[in-house]
């Protein structure tokens, strides 16, 4: 109960993150934050007092799920995927634009 | 052979890496030869579903439950033919400007393949990956000019989508602590007698907030406009026209598997904000790409109305949504390939100065009139369809039905004001089209011309049932009052007016768009304690 | 102010309700959930005793080579945003880049790193159907071994052009072999090896697939870390 509850604020925590931080870095940092709480979340879900790694032989503890594991392993990925991406992304945008500050960035007139 | 719904997935993505590993000017012609490739394969898939309507592939041989498992019924069929066309219209289109970029072809089939996935996923985490391959990849393809503001609005694009999806993965894992499995069809069967708690309305709303930003509803509609009017016209359209549906598909599988009765009004409600928010911004536009791409969302507004009454396929709502979301795509491609072709040429995105499209590119004004009247819907061609059946399930509710009739009108409003790059005004030169632009523009426009008597004669496809009604007296007499009244509302309007201007420049920042996604969380939440 | 406020409100409603959503499921029994059924026939199925890698190499393989597709995307990404600013690759690095390389200790803990840490990668990879472990998890440390070996200065700079065709072939040899099983064994994307076949002989389908994952994996961070790396300078 009192750690769903503290993933679940870090969860909010993350997202509150995304809607205040100006910096774009911050924002990429504040998607990892919410990505690393889902995935603890999600195996949080699953846990079992005293369970065991799902590996046989499983040496008489109970194991515990392991279909969690195998999807967050599938996160994980995704995640470093478009952090890769997005990090890139923005080392671009400076060369671009000097500035990573979503305000300025957003403001910044092109003429099409 | 019952592998179809595989190949189709599989066979864009072969294509797609073989394109990239030969790195060799000769891949676009390989491109071109995977859609025919798909085609021959596509025109025999529907033998696979005949016998029983339905059919369910599971991959691996270990039985439904545990291995991830394809369906394929007559919608993923007509999804995977009519995918072909757009991406062989898209790929013409693409033809002479991107002759050595392997890269661009990689992406683009690719997403194809990837589309195919999430139009078969019956199994929620596959689905969950195929949508976000598919926003990683359209982020990719929306950067793909690589200047300051595709840059900026691919970013703005990536981050915020993969907020959003992340919130469905949430859900998920609710979902899979309280039911067991991933499988869609076993979900259904084991909540179909469970109470509706706050347990699975807090996993609906999670996984429709997810949806609902990968596919732009109202408060989280912002990175739409800013992505699909940056990136060139080939990728827009592509994006503008299917990938957007991707999330709306991906509702429709939420909806049919776990149907929430106290959120039917809800989605009409946001539905109508959508479509409304959409025209409103979409008016005040300038910028020919920023009007596509802000009537897309009130389009979005359409299918959402009709997916709201969360019945099955038969019934005229779900129906009309999914007829709508292939005529709109059709018909979207269309309009933003020959924006291009016109941009292009006129070299500037104002609207205000292209004029006398139909003397100086008579093919494309032609075929750009016609996607036009089609979409403002004009009752026996495509765009009517749809939006038809989604009138008929909201004729029982007199304030809801008033609104569906406003956004008919704001319709016609908004393609009014696209329509005046026809006025014929100063110079009448023609403009040199070229080839390949004119090839794919008649691809598309002969497909649009297909489906559309497909739709007249026939009365269903599968369990899409088609709109009876186009020849009726009422039709006509409502599509001739919407014209009089954008007439007479156009003559009101006060368009140069500063306030509309405001409008135009309005755009929320990322952190707003970011305080949207939480804003709407809560409203759905909070919907669901509301005693109604 | 006002909207911060707000917004810690919303999150305030939400947070009960999500705890109010969550805290029930705690009591819905696991013993029907499939996660089960894998415990129970995952060795007679997969020969793995890893379950986890039982459900990542063969209940549920299709997902996990689009997961491997991921990666080639993000990496054909990075390549695609960096081309413009490509440097020739026979440029020798420059001034700023060598700043490491000043410090002895980075170079000599490199050099004794750089074999363990392959070795441990290897290991991690082959036996990731018996213990922790797997493809993607070794593959990351392949890659961190690569990365390390930038700080010697003996070892010739990554070809990132090679590797991503390395890269794609591992992917398309991915697809193939997870479409081997449809001939012999009449379903996609499982072991094509016959079910009444001794495990240990099963196990040969893992420790491939695994080899494969782990190779794309490593080479696919290698070439977004080089990429970094020189855009950086």
């Amino acid at each position: 109960m009192l750690q769903l509850a503290l993933i679940l604020l870090m969860i909010g925590l993350g997202l509150y993150g995304l809607a205040t931080s100006r910096h774009l870095i911050k924002s990429i940092i504040f998607l990892n934050v919410v990505e690393a709480s889902v995935i603890l979340f999600f195996l949080r879900l699953f846990y079992i007092s005293e369970g065991g790694v799902p590996i046989l032989p499983s040496l008489g503890a109970e194991p515990v799920d392991p279909i969690p594991q195998a999807l967050m392993i599938t996160t994980i990925v995704i995640g470093a995927s478009v952090t890769a991406l997005a990090l890139m992304m923005s080392i671009k945008i400076y060369h671009q634009y000097g500035t990573l500050d979503w305000k300025i960035l957003l403001n910044k007139e092109d003429n099409q | 052979m019952s592998y179809y719904p595989l190949f189709v997935i599989l066979i864009p993505l072969i294509f797609a890496i073989v394109i990239y590993l030969i790195n060799h000017p000769m891949g676009r012609i390989l491109a071109l030869l995977s859609q025919v490739f798909l085609l021959v394969v596509g025109l025999s898939y529907h033998s696979v579903y005949l016998p029983e309507g339905e059919y369910f592939l599971s991959l691996g041989g270990f039985g439904g439950k545990l291995s991830i498992t394809l369906i394929s019924n007559p919608l993923t069929y007509g999804f995977s033919l009519l995918s072909v066309l757009l991406w062989f219209a898209i790929i013409l289109y693409s033809w002479p400007h991107q002759k050595q970029s392997s890269s661009y072809y990689f992406f683009l089939l690719f997403l194809q393949g990837v589309f195919m996935g999430i139009v078969h996923a019956y199994d929620f985490f596959n689905l969950f990956l195929f949508i976000e391959i598919a926003t990683i990849l359209s982020g990719i393809l929306i950067i793909y000019k690589k200047d300051g503001p595709s840059l900026r609005a691919g970013i703005y694009y990536l981050v915020f989508n993969t907020a959003g999806i992340l919130l469905f993965l949430i859900g998920l894992s609710m979902l899979y602590r309280m039911t067991g499995t991933l499988h869609m069809g076993l979900i259904k069967e084991s909540l179909v007698d469970v109470e509706q708690d706050r347990s699975l309305i807090m996993i609906f709303v999670l996984m429709c907030v997810s949806m609902g930003v990968k596919s732009a509803f109202f408060p989280v509609y912002n990175w739409l406009p800013r992505a699909h009017s940056v990136a060139t016209s080939s990728i827009s359209a592509l994006l503008s026209g299917i990938i957007v549906k991707s999330g709306v598909i991906g509702l429709y599988k939420i909806q049919q598997v776990f149907p929430m009765d106290i959120y039917k009004d809800f989605f009409i409600l946001l539905g109508l904000i959508t479509a409304l928010c959409g025209l409103f911004f979409g008016i005040s536009q300038t910028n020919i790409k920023r009007l596509l791409a802000f009537s897309t969302i009130s389009h979005i507004g359409f299918i959402v109305m009709g997916l709201s009454s969360m019945e099955s396929i038969a019934s005229p709502g779900v129906s009309g949504a999914l007829l709508h979301i292939v005529n709109h795509g059709f018909l979207k491609i269309l309009l933003f390939l020959s924006a291009g072709s016109i941009i292009r040429n006129y070299k500037t995105y104002d609207l205000r100065k292209i004029r006398g499209v139909l003397h100086r590119m008579p093919v494309v004004g032609f075929m750009m009139g016609f996607g036009i009247l089609s979409l403002i819907g004009f009752p026996i061609l495509l765009g009517y369809q749809g939006k038809a059946l989604v009138g008929e399930i909201l004729r029982d509710q007199p304030l809801f039905y008033l609104g569906y009739h406003l956004v008919n009108l704001g319709t016609v409003i908004l393609f009014g004001k696209l329509s005046q790059i026809f006025v014929p005004l100063g110079s009448r030169a023609p403009l040199s089209i070229s080839i390949y632009d004119r090839l794919s523009l008649s691809v598309l426009t002969s497909g649009i011309v297909l489906l559309n008597l497909y739709q007249l004669i026939f009365s269903n496809f599968g369990e899409v049932q088609f709109y009876q009604g186009n020849f009726s007296l009422w039709s006509w007499i409502y599509f001739i009052l919407y014209l009089l009244g954008a007439f007479i509302i156009v003559k009101l309007l006060p368009l140069k007016s500063p306030f509309f201007d405001q409008v135009r420049s309005f755009e929320l920042s990322f952190q707003t768009a970011n305080y949207m996604l939480v804003a709407f969380l809560f409203l759905m939440l909070l919907w669901s304690e509301l005693p109604l | 102010m006002i909207k911060k406020l707000v917004l810690l409100l919303m999150f305030g409603f939400i947070f009960i309700y999500a705890l109010a959503a969550t805290v029930p499921l705690a009591d819905i029994s696991l013993e029907t959930s499939i996660g089960q059924t894998v415990i129970d026939r995952g060795y007679d199925d997969t020969a793995s005793k890893n379950l986890v890698a039982a459900i990542l190499l063969d209940y549920r393989l299709f997902d996990s080579i689009f997961e491997a597709g991921i990666l080639l995307i993000s990496a054909a990404g990075v390549l695609y945003m960096t081309q413009s600013s490509e440097y020739s690759k026979s440029v020798p690095r420059s001034k700023e880049a060598t700043a490491p390389k000043d410090s002895d200790t980075i170079l000599a803990v490199s050099r004794i790193l750089y074999p363990f840490m392959l070795l441990f990668g290897f290991y991690i990879i082959v036996f990731g159907d018996l213990s922790p472990g797997g493809g993607f998890q070794g593959g990351v440390i392949l890659a961190t071994a690569r990365l390390i070996s930038v700080y010697i200065p003996e070892k010739a700079s990554e070809n990132t052009d090679r590797l991503n065709r390395l890269e794609k072939i591992l992917f398309l040899s991915l697809l193939s072999l997870g479409l081997v099983s449809l001939v012999t064994q009449g379903a996609p994307f499982t072991n094509f090896l016959p079910r009444y076949l001794d495990p240990e002989i099963r196990r040969f389908f893992l420790v491939l697939l695994n080899l494969l994952i782990g190779l794309k994996v490593s080479s696919g961070l290698t070439i977004i870390f080089t990429r970094f790396v020189k855009e950086g300078r």
